[in-house]
């Protein structure tokens, strides 16, 4: 079996924690932290966290912009 | 004589102290690795830990000084061995930072730092008992060369943590890293994770959503 490794229980290390550690800025620390805390967000109704990306996924497929490579392919044949 | 009086409480000493808190993250620095990077660095982040790598160090310092400091202030170490193949740049040549850096962990931890805990992850099954027999004893966590595969095994790793953060929750780190990527090299004009500005913002990143979605 593989060595685990034991772990002290002591407080987990927060994002302000890392950016001490690494030597991030304050200036950029605050927007990286803000950046995150945009995109995460829990949702209501099933109180499970949703991660927002910036694309746009309300797309429908039927409406797709841009034909998918193996459709092309079948079609020059 | 009087009992001396218990110390006053200074500010913030009720809090916890921070976890002692940094893995040393061993990996090939290469493209093909960028996932798999990303991958440690949520996954690191989700047990509440600060990634350190010798990304951080900056050229023109002593590089083998500075390996040595980063293994020193790191409590734990992880040792990723799985590019064995030659590189595609010639002269075609194997990576021997990794294993290198490995044989310095295990000096240090033999000697001047016995409380150091480190781990080796390897991607194929019984390779490392030829790569590098003298590890013989020392079974590796197999990743398989997948980012569930990462979450896996430093969750069998880490298994004695308070905290413990599922596979789902460290995909939803990894997301994060996703999203935010082009922007983080864009900001630091880099092309690839490779870089110590571009490494350092996104172990802010992974620890602030680790925090965000574990705390």
């Amino acid at each position: 079996m593989a060595q685990q490794i034991t772990v002290d229980n002591s407080r987990p290390a927060t994002g302000r924690d890392t950016a001490r550690i690494l030597g991030v800025s304050k200036k950029r620390t605050n927007q990286l932290i803000e950046l995150v805390r945009r995109m995460i967000h829990k949702d209501a109704r099933t109180g499970e966290f949703v991660i927002r990306t910036n694309k746009d996924t309300s797309r429908n497929g039927s409406t797709k912009a841009s034909k998918t490579n193996s459709r092309r392919r079948k079609t020059s044949r | 004589m009087a009992a001396r009086k218990p110390a006053k409480p200074t500010r913030g000493a009720a809090r916890l102290r921070v976890r002692d808190s940094s893995v040393f993250l061993n990996v090939p620095y290469d493209a093909a690795f960028e996932n798999l990077l990303l991958a440690y660095i949520a996954a690191i982040s989700a047990y509440g830990f600060a990634p350190r790598a010798t990304l951080e160090i900056p050229f023109g310092e002593r590089r083998l000084d500075r390996i040595l400091s980063l293994i020193r202030e790191s409590r734990y170490s992880i040792h990723d061995l799985s590019r064995v193949q030659l590189d595609r740049k010639a002269p075609r040549t194997p990576r021997f930072n990794m294993p290198f850096e490995l044989g310095l962990t295990v000096a240090l931890e033999r000697t001047a730092h016995p409380e150091h805990s480190w781990i080796v992850c390897e991607s194929v099954r019984r390779r490392i008992n030829k790569s590098l027999s003298d590890l013989d004893g020392t079974d590796p966590y197999i990743h398989d060369g997948t980012i569930t595969g990462v979450f896996r095994e430093l969750g069998n790793a880490f298994v004695g943590s308070s905290r413990q953060p599922t596979v789902t929750e460290m995909s939803q780190i990894y997301r994060v890293l996703r999203t935010q990527f082009s922007s983080v090299l864009k900001k630091a004009g880099a092309r690839d994770a490779f870089n110590a500005r571009v490494f350092k913002e996104l172990c802010v990143l992974a620890s602030t959503a680790a925090d965000e979605l574990l705390a």
